[in-house]
């Protein structure tokens, strides 16, 4: 039987450290290449499996899972690129090339360019276990703040060797508690494990909340069945910190045509009066047009 | 320079047409009737063009909520659901969050048949969605002040037009753009006037269409396809330095070359499309993620 996410986390072996539940859910290994290039930035590698529990309807990891270990290694590459400074994501543009997965899969992550007040990103995802085939290539941009109190003590080149599997492990739209429903509103409960760093919502949940929502509002829309869909292309912005919950996804389709539906996803803080904290549009395949 | 006379007479965005209002909370609508000069394969609008529309409603969008300070665009994402085929397109974009350094948009693309009887409207049906981040420029003495419109007004009124001549030749060729290299994805276009965005670089909208164009050219080769039956339906691009110099130049790395195959993504190629200004010792000034569909037969301009 499935653990809750609460039964997950009542496991002492999983850590103590808030930075880890995330990636320690998606198991993704990461390691620094010292910089080599001109620019002196260093790039990241990530490694993480495709497991059975995180397997969408088209094969591999949903994109809400995919988008989290991007947006995770992402933030690492540009938050080595300004230390003592530090990041947080502002938006990810992803292109999916490929829905199923063998695994394990692999990230390379490097800076494009440093600026002033943002950094940006491009990370390439492929399918180890597939001959490399490419999965996905995402530009993600983040915003250079001052890190504060945070504590930035990392041991340098890092390594963060692959999290021991689980048994039972949750859906990942369960670790990242969203509430079960259908039609285009959709609920993330914020619990305190989803906050990062900077004590707000992960990146990841508001990329999963994306995913779900939008499959969701696809279904409602087409008549298909979830089971029938999978999020593909997503560009994602950051615009609020998400501090209170629930979050709100409220989906609206755009238009559909030849099995892809376009779906805006706008989410807000309802604790926080509601406010807008992030904006996706999402195109969701279906997977099995004309049947 | 001050640039207050931006466009000029004699620039893409006069010829491509534009008619624009501001409502007073802060709603852009930008509509063209698009020429048979900016159209695609799939008899719609070329995405480049789309793009290019959405990008000056974040302008007129920025010049206004951002005075005296001024916008160049950071980042651009266009996902097309439908050919852009008009009569009339229209734009219609608003602000998602303004920050100290940065301005979130996005605007809705659609079509609309002023004569249709559904509703007085006009009848609407979507083409696509698109987001924008402007970078946040802090005002100096030679900022732009204004979008111009033909009537020669530099305050940004709450209805102008931007008309010129239209396009005497395809768009590709009226801005320039030569093909230098197909399998490789190499476009090269000049950096003139009639190109250039607010502060005299390269405008973003052309960027796009390089992208578009580089994508094509490279996925076509790379699948042995026919590139005059080939369309963009997803740009993403990012916006990383200023193309002042020229010649404006594309390398292309096509990721999937299956733009008529029935596989998951339905039959799509993908290209990463770099943008450099050749001029400035091959400065990278952009890079675009770009998505290819094979127009089915009957759909072919």
């Amino acid at each position: 039987m499935t653990e809750s996410p609460e039964e997950f986390f009542e496991d002492p072996d999983i850590g103590i450290d808030p930075r880890r539940y995330v990636s320690d859910y998606f198991r993704m290994a990461r390691h620094e290449v010292p910089a080599t290039s001109a620019d002196g930035y260093p790039t990241m590698v990530g490694r993480c499996p495709v497991e059975d529990h995180q397997r969408s309807s088209g094969g591999g990891l949903r994109i809400g899972s995919l988008l989290t270990n991007v947006d995770s290694l992402g933030g690492l590459t540009a938050g080595f690129a300004v230390l003592p400074q530090w990041i947080v994501t502002s938006s990810m543009m992803a292109t999916i090339s490929e829905l199923e997965h063998v695994g394990p899969l692999r990230i390379d992550s490097r800076v494009l360019r440093r600026g002033r007040t943002s950094v940006v990103t491009s990370l390439e995802v492929v399918d180890e276990g597939a001959s490399q085939q490419r999965v996905a290539t995402v530009t993600a941009t983040f915003a250079i703040l001052d890190a504060g109190d945070m504590e930035l003590g990392f041991s340098r080149p890092l390594v963060v060797p692959m999290a021991p599997a689980r048994d039972d492990p949750p859906a990942p739209e369960t670790f990242f508690a969203i509430e079960p429903s259908r039609g285009p509103l959709t609920r993330l409960r914020l619990d305190d494990r989803l906050r990062n760093p900077w004590g707000i919502l992960h990146g990841g949940g508001i990329a999963m909340l994306s995913d779900v929502g939008a499959c969701r509002a696809a279904a409602a829309a087409t008549g298909r069945r979830e089971e029938q869909l999978a999020a593909s292309d997503t560009v994602l912005h950051y615009l609020r910190p998400s501090r209170v919950g629930p979050i709100e996804a409220r989906a609206e389709v755009i238009g559909s045509r030849r099995g892809r539906t376009l779906v805006r996803v706008p989410m807000h803080d309802v604790g926080a009066d509601g406010r807008l904290v992030a904006l996706a549009s999402v195109v969701v395949l279906d997977l099995h047009p004309g049947s | 320079m001050a640039r207050s006379d931006y466009p000029q007479a004699l620039h893409f965005l006069a010829d491509l047409g534009l008619d624009a209002e501001i409502s007073d909370d802060l709603v852009v609508k930008v509509r063209t009737t698009p020429s048979p000069e900016v159209l695609g394969a799939d008899r719609g609008m070329r995405a480049g063009m789309l793009a290019t529309v959405v990008d000056v409603v974040g302008g007129i969008l920025g010049a206004r909520v951002l005075a005296p300070d001024w916008m160049a665009t950071a980042d651009l994402a266009l996902q097309v659901v439908a050919p852009a085929v008009g009569p009339v397109v229209e734009a219609t974009g608003g602000v998602v969050r303004r920050g100290r350094t940065t301005l979130v948009m996005e605007a809705r693309i659609d079509n609309i048949d002023p004569a249709h009887p559904a509703d007085r409207a006009g009848h609407r049906s979507p083409v696509g969605f698109a987001t924008m981040t402007f970078s946040v420029l802090p005002a100096r003495a030679d900022s732009p002040v204004a979008i111009r419109d033909s009537a020669g007004t530099s305050a940004t009124p709450s209805a102008f037009a931007i008309a010129g001549d239209g396009f005497a030749q395809p768009v590709a060729e009226a801005v320039g753009m030569r093909v230098e290299d197909a399998p490789s994805g190499r476009v090269a276009l000049p950096i003139v006037p009639y190109v250039h965005n607010s502060i005299g670089a390269l405008q973003g909208g052309i960027i796009a269409l390089m992208a578009e164009e580089a994508g094509i050219q490279a996925v076509a080769s790379h699948d042995g396809a026919d590139p005059t039956r080939l369309a963009v339906v997803d740009l993403q691009i990012a916006y990383l330095a200023l193309a002042r110099v020229g010649p404006a130049a594309t390398r292309t790395n096509v990721l999937l070359g299956d733009p008529g195959g029935v596989g998951v993504q339905g039959g799509r190629g993908e290209a990463v499309v770099e943008v450099v200004d050749d001029g400035s010792e091959g400065r990278l000034v952009s890079v675009a993620h770009v998505g290819v569909v094979a127009v089915p037969d009957g759909e072919v301009s």
